[in-house]
């Protein structure tokens, strides 16, 4: 089976959970994002994914095969996170050499390229690179890999904003030339909805919410108005904050509506973006 | 052996080589340009011998000294390879062939220059300067086996002390920075201790001491003499030791995880 099945893995760091008891499936060719507050998990999980830390207890099946230990499942996966694995003293073309290597295979062309379009010398030296740089390094190598499940840990960490607007469109154009598996963990949700297909979201290491993003939002509700009137309509809703300035009352809503329940002229509904969904979800003050 | 652990062998083993090499120029510099440099500058340019200096240079020990040094650094390697799709059974794999390729290297260029240096300073030969040659050499009949399991002994005694280096290295492998530097302390406390006891105990109870010492190295008191030892037991204890430093490599190896520094 296609895809990379997360089966009852837990983490725990010296008697505190950081994950509990995740099973979901990161599907073949798909852009996932995967969304959570600072210290809900999700480095953790890439880590444990791609066999860099061990789960407590769980597994992690690529397409079928169990990861850990196992090359074939390895060489499937590429992680670019904060982590500087590669020696300070190897200048960045060597590195690419080197990544064939290990890899069997590398694109050359569309990693000189984006080089170029962030204006990277490859003549530079690992270690010499500003942490920016690093990230758009470590970005263009998961471009040029033949795995087929991309992981991406704050890619666009110290990038100015011309930079990051370039890393989504290359990793765009990137992902229809040679469609694979993105996994992205980022806090800038607002940037990089628009690239995404599928979201997951984990909060105190549970994943609340994952599913397509077209469905999630679908789901993601603001209703405004009068409180007495809000508050009627949404009593059986799951409301997952609110809002209150002077009389009017917002309440936002995660689910589907009460198709039956009157809805009064003074309310309205509109729907949530990503980012305002996510806030609210992962909120533990569910009231301001 | 699989392609892909064919090529990670082949990285460890030119890294190691190209380190191997950059520190041996260092010690050259160290050893041999360096004094003669002092007594150039302390007008003592007569007494220059670069001849003996090259003659009693012992360039096998020194290349596994180094290696044994370079096989401590393993955190680094497990950490590139990890990011690179790797797992940790071929890392180990790698790196224990990388290692003995590399001191098979060390050794047989020891033996070439040995040679080299005997036949154009006069230095000692190898069979002369051998521990080996001088405790077990003439325990086969045949001179050729004896200088053969002499050489296969050296050998193993090489793998012994990088291996032995290797689970060090490894070992710390596990810990942080910070824990590292108590362990160090703690370990080499413990080391000295445990060498003070036995010294102590060795002094109380020398004819116990002697006997242990007698069977690890295979000594017979009635042959000692001819140099006809048995070398059956000291091949048994490297043998022993070096199984033993690759199984605890490799459950060590087995539980490395990328450290959150």
């Amino acid at each position: 089976m296609k895809g990379i099945q997360i089966q009852g893995v837990e983490k725990s760091f010296s008697k505190r959970k950081i994950l509990q008891e995740l099973d979901f499936t990161f599907e073949a060719h798909k852009i996932y994002g995967l969304l959570g507050r600072n210290g809900a998990g999700k480095s953790t999980l890439l880590n444990i994914i791609t066999d860099r830390i061990f789960a407590t207890s769980g597994q992690v099946i690529v397409d079928g095969e169990v990861a850990k230990n196992n090359d074939a499942a390895l060489s499937k996966i590429y992680l670019s996170s904060e982590m500087n694995a590669y020696p300070a003293s190897i200048r960045l073309e060597k590195i690419f050499k080197m990544t064939e290597l290990f890899y069997g295979d590398f694109d050359y062309t569309l990693a000189n390229n984006l080089a170029k379009q962030f204006d990277l010398d490859l003549q530079q030296k690992f270690g010499k690179l500003s942490t920016g740089y690093r990230n758009i390094f470590k970005f263009i190598v998961a471009l040029g890999v033949p795995a087929e499940y991309i992981f991406l840990d704050e890619p666009t960490l110290g990038l100015d904003a011309n930079h990051r607007d370039l890393l989504y469109q290359s990793l765009s154009t990137s992902y229809i030339e040679r469609p694979r598996t993105f996994v992205i963990a980022t806090h800038l949700i607002g940037e990089v909805a628009s690239l995404l297909e599928r979201v997951v979201v984990i909060d105190q290491g549970q994943v609340i919410i994952n599913g397509d993003l077209e469905d999630v939002l679908e789901q993601s509700y603001l209703i405004s108005g009068p409180e007495k009137e809000v508050s009627e309509y949404t009593k059986n809703l799951n409301v997952i904050g609110k809002e209150r300035l002077g009389k009017i009352s917002s309440y936002y809503v995660y689910g589907k509506l009460d198709d039956e329940c009157f809805l009064p002229d003074v309310v309205t509904i509109e729907h949530l973006d990503l980012q305002q969904l996510f806030i609210h979800l992962t909120n533990p003050r569910k009231e301001q | 052996m699989s392609e892909r652990k064919n090529c990670v062998t082949n990285y460890l083993l030119q890294n190691i080589l190209r380190q191997l090499g950059y520190v041996f120029l260092w010690v050259v510099v160290g050893i041999i340009l360096v004094p003669i440099i002092v007594m150039l500058l302390s007008g003592h340019a007569s007494q220059i011998n670069v001849v003996s200096t090259l003659k009693n240079f012992e360039l096998g020990v020194t290349l596994v000294v180094i290696l044994a040094a370079i096989g401590m650094r393993n955190y680094d390697d497990f950490r590139l390879l990890i990011q690179n799709g790797i797992s940790r059974k071929t890392y180990w794999g790698a790196k224990t062939i990388a290692l003995f390729s590399a001191t098979i290297l060390a050794q047989l260029l020891g033996y070439f220059y040995n040679f080299f240096s005997s036949s154009v300073f006069h230095g000692e030969s190898w069979q002369e300067s051998s521990v080996y040659i001088n405790l077990y050499g003439n325990f086969f009949s045949s001179n050729i086996l004896n200088k053969l399991f002499a050489i296969v002994f050296s050998v193993m005694m090489s793998c012994f002390i990088v291996f032995a280096a290797n689970l060090i290295g490894n070992f710390f492998s596990l810990f942080t920075r910070k824990q590292k530097y108590l362990m160090l302390i703690a370990v080499i406390t413990l080391l000295v201790v445990t060498f003070m006891l036995f010294i102590s105990w060795a002094d109380q109870n020398v004819k116990q001491a002697g006997a242990l010492f007698s069977l690890l190295i295979g000594y017979e008191k009635n042959r000692d003499h001819s140099g006809a030892n048995n070398p059956l037991v000291p091949f048994l204890n490297l043998a022993i030791g070096n199984v033993l430093f690759l199984l605890g490599n490799w459950w060590i190896t087995m539980h490395l995880q990328v450290r959150d520094e």
